[in-house]
């Protein structure tokens, strides 16, 4: 008997997937329209979960393309306890659409919101109202805080315009939104730093018409300063830590994944070289049981991660290897001196020193 | 490692030099401990008859594991009851960071300033906390913890090294080991600042941690920006001279008449 479905492959039917037996071999991950290869730049953003896209590309041998990068000085520690090299500029956590685009918008000066700066928590600095929790410490002072967000946007502007991969990673709409302006805060103001004042502070939960808007528009202004951007967007399978809608967690985690995944399918449908990669899913199958969630059952475990970024690799990376670009390479070797410099420094120190007891007058 | 490193610890480390505790005739009532910032202390020791004090620099006891130094300090010092201790350990690195330009020039976040230090904005900002953080990775909070408690019952003092030298053509006109660095050039006055505020609030934050009160120099010791003032600069460009060393004794004593 003929059907519609007679001949369809083996991956368009529930009960025909590996991954029932075995989670896995769990492989939803459609034919991408491009590959990456170790040479092209990447660049990630996104919510929490992109913090872990991030990581794994960079030991991975891609060529996650980090544009602020502490000076060289710094050592990697303590570079990396400032939260250098957690994306590909200090800008944190990009939870919602609306924050991606106003970040593009303030990177190019075409957008000043009027929130500059929040009071740290203990009341001794200051802290970026968008990237809240960047600086541990704060920043001593507005001025610093000022001076530090020029060479932010400057970092931005060049990983966006250089990138050949731009991986984001839609996490939530719900957002804290300044009624002044409408810039949209990752956290809600007196969460970490700031205060609460409801005349101008409101909560917005962003809906799919909202959402597809603004990510439309991040994609549209991307592709206008790198037209040959190749895009993949995920959505975060971590749940919602709390909403501020009157309705229990796990219905606002619902709605609000709903909404993005529906946004994501829709430009990836939209737009060329623009592609769903279905971290989402893999994270929340059934398949898994649960395996991939840590005991919060909102956290995503290391084996979770791993399968995520398995798939990534296999379906992604046409090239193997640990390579980096030209530039990349350039710039390894400017670190490289700089290092050196310092080395030679305290070795002249520690020579000096011995000598000073001898030397002195 | 470099042929002057190897060269260096032969000559401490594997050939047996050692330089020799700087002795004081009579019994010290202080204890001057630390790098090479404690010989400038012990030269004026040594010059002015003041056998009250007594200077050890950790280096002459060199090859001593890093767990094991505070406790030689205790079986090499003539006291283990002095009533003061005075910690002064390492302290130059705010110079191994800021004596010449760096290849990348560098910029601090600061109080009040944006900070670029009137040049073109090309220097790398690095927010004041994270360089906070590197500085308290270099220093040693756990052998200026470890010194302290090995002399048990002492006040405890902390000694902050001397300012940077803000005078450019010291350095050319002794250069030594810098001489491969002076193509560099000078950095900006106010980041040598900087970098030794930054240094000095780590080493002020240890000190407090360890109820130490914190001793420093100021006026006239210091020209008007905070830097050495000539007239105590050693011969070379980042310590003081015996002239600074019998001040800082001054200052010393002078925390010593304080109230514990």
């Amino acid at each position: 008997m003929k059907h519609p479905y007679v001949g369809l492959p083996q991956r368009q039917f529930w009960k025909r997937d590996p991954g029932l037996a075995d989670p896995s071999l769990l492989d939803p991950v459609s034919q991408p329209p491009f590959r990456i290869s170790a040479q092209d730049r990447i660049v990630t953003a996104g919510s929490c979960f992109a913090q872990h896209v991030a990581r794994y590309m960079t030991a991975s041998g891609f060529n996650h393309y980090v544009a602020e990068q502490a000076h060289p000085i710094i050592p990697d520690s303590v570079a990396a306890a400032h939260n250098y090299g957690l994306f590909s500029a200090r800008y944190g956590n990009l939870y919602t659409a609306r924050q991606l685009k106003q970040l593009l918008l303030r990177a190019w000066g075409e957008f000043t919101p009027q929130a500059a700066s929040w009071d740290m928590p203990e009341g001794r600095g200051v802290i970026d109202p968008f990237r809240p929790q960047i600086q541990p410490g704060g920043f001593v002072s507005v001025a610093e805080l000022e001076r530090d967000r020029r060479q932010h946007f400057a970092c931005v502007r060049d990983a966006l315009e250089t990138m050949d991969v731009f991986v984001f990673t839609l996490g939530l709409t719900e957002a804290w939104v300044d009624r002044r302006d409408g810039a949209v805060f990752p956290i809600a103001p007196g969460v970490f730093g700031g205060s609460y004042d409801p005349d101008t502070a409101a909560f917005h939960n962003f809906d799919e018409t909202e959402t597809y808007a603004d990510l439309s528009d991040a994609i549209g202004f991307i592709r206008h300063r790198n037209p040959g951007v190749r895009i993949i967007l995920t959505v975060s399978p971590v749940a919602l830590n709390a909403t501020y809608e009157d309705r229990h967690v796990l219905l606002s985690t619902a709605w609000s994944k709903a909404v993005l995944r529906l946004v994501a399918e829709k430009a990836a449908r939209t737009f060329d070289a623009c592609v769903y990669f279905p971290s989402y899913e893999i994270i929340t199958s059934p398949h898994a049981r649960g395996a991939y969630f840590a005991d919060d059952a909102r956290e995503v475990t290391a084996a979770g991660v791993d399968h995520v970024m398995r798939l990534f690799v296999t379906h992604f990376a046409d090239v193997a290897g640990t390579a980096h670009t030209a530039a990349n390479v350039r710039d390894t070797g400017a670190r490289a001196e700089v290092r050196r410099h310092l080395q030679e420094m305290d070795e002249t120190m520690e020579v000096l020193c011995d000598e000073a007891a001898i030397d002195n007058r | 490692m470099t042929l002057r490193v190897l060269l260096h610890r032969l000559k401490t480390e594997i050939v047996g030099y050692r330089r020799p505790v700087r002795m004081a005739r009579g019994k010290p009532k202080v204890l001057i401990i630390g790098h090479s910032h404690v010989d400038c202390l012990a030269h004026a020791i040594a010059q002015t008859g003041r056998d009250d004090f007594l200077a050890i620099n950790l280096r002459s006891l060199a090859g001593v594991p890093f767990s094991r130094l505070a406790r030689r300090v205790v079986e090499t010092a003539p006291t283990r009851h002095p009533d003061a201790v005075v910690v002064c350990v390492g302290g130059n690195q705010h110079n191994a960071l800021g004596i010449v330009e760096n290849p990348r020039p560098f910029s601090i976040g600061d109080m009040d300033v944006p900070n670029d230090h009137g040049a073109a904005p090309t220097r790398t900002h690095i927010p004041y906390h994270v360089m906070r953080s590197y500085f308290a990775s270099l220093l040693q909070p756990e052998l200026i913890h470890d010194l302290f408690e090995a002399f048990p019952g002492a006040r405890r003092f902390y000694l902050n090294p001397p300012p940077p030298l803000g005078d450019w053509s010291h350095l050319q006109r002794n250069p030594g080991i810098f001489r491969a660095k002076i193509s560099l050039g000078p950095p900006p006055p106010q980041l040598q600042m900087q970098l030794y505020r930054v240094q000095t609030d780590v080493l002020r934050g240890f000190a407090m941690d360890e109820d130490a009160e914190f001793l420093e120099a100021g006026p006239p010791l210091t020209d008007g920006s905070g830097f050495l003032a000539p007239p105590y600069y050693a011969a070379d460009p980042t310590h003081g001279n015996a002239a600074y060393g019998t001040a800082m004794l001054d200052v010393i004593a002078a925390g010593l008449a304080g109230h514990p």
